[in-house]
């Protein structure tokens, strides 16, 4: 399994260990009404962006994956209620991957809870982005 | 009766430096914001060029005039909403329920952050050396 797997699994897990929440990864993919939808995406920065975390050989050490975790419910209050699910399992907590040694988990940036207005989707959704950043330990 | 001199002509000179600083810098610290912003403006127009059903939307990605005080400069790079698919940005920078996400107005902006910070420390250093 690769690194970059590692990564997101250690931040769904944590999702998931919340058994009354519904997490998807990437997709929806059954029929519930509440759920947090999760994107990743990974950056790989570099001696510029993280001077503190590259060795002085100058390769790439750092892994920051971003969980772009869609919070979804039929009203604004559900879309909360599910944002602060997705806050208690991920927001400073410092996840294990095999190989890697952590930073806890921190919010990024996010959006008001708002009506998704894309067709056939009559739901609210608020966005919050998380970063996990790992070095090699 | 012993007397205490205190040579404050280095502390006096350096009031001046800073005086002189402070009456340039405003001009020059936008000539840096608005480099930056170029910056993130080129970089988030390629990470999120060539979607097909977006075509138009990188063009729509801009920034504002530099405003400046005495105190602060600033400006605001992202899409303009008046502009042909402007209104997608949020979609394509968080993606949707529906949709993945397209983020490149962040990551340019991080990417330009540390670029920034240089220019603004070598200004304040050349400022101070005139």
């Amino acid at each position: 399994m690769s690194t970059l797997q590692d990564h997101a699994d250690a931040g769904l897990n944590l999702l998931r260990a919340d058994t009354a929440l519904t997490v998807y990864d990437g997709a929806v993919t059954g029929t519930a009404d509440h759920y947090v939808l999760v994107y990743t995406f990974r950056n790989l920065p570099g001696g510029e962006q993280a001077p503190d975390k590259t060795p002085l050989t100058g390769d790439t050490a750092t892994v920051d994956m971003r969980f772009y975790c869609h919070c979804v419910g039929v009203d604004a209050i559900a879309s909360r209620a599910i944002q602060a699910r997705v806050q208690a399992a991920l927001l400073d907590v410092t996840p294990a991957v095999a190989g890697r040694a952590c930073f806890p988990i921190r919010w990024v940036e996010g959006t008001q809870v708002d009506r998704n207005e894309e067709t056939l989707s009559a739901v609210f959704d608020a966005v919050d982005v998380y970063s996990l950043v790992s070095v090699p330990g | 009766m012993p007397k205490v001199i205190f040579d404050d002509h280095e502390l006096k000179a350096f009031t001046r430096d800073l005086e002189r600083a402070a009456r340039i810098m405003p001009a020059e610290a936008a000539k840096v914001v608005a480099k930056a912003a170029v910056n993130i403006k080129k970089d988030a127009r390629r990470r999120v060029s060539g979607l097909k059903h977006a075509p138009a939307y990188p063009f729509s990605i801009t920034f504002d005039d530099v405003q400046r005080t005495g105190t602060y400069a600033k400006t605001e790079v992202g899409p303009d909403k008046d502009k042909r698919q402007g209104a997608l940005g949020n979609i394509l920078e968080y993606g949707s329920v529906h949709n993945h996400p397209h983020p490149h107005l962040a990551p340019a902006a991080e990417a330009e952050e540390p670029r920034f910070a240089r220019a603004m420390d070598a200004l304040a250093a050349k400022a101070l050396e005139r």
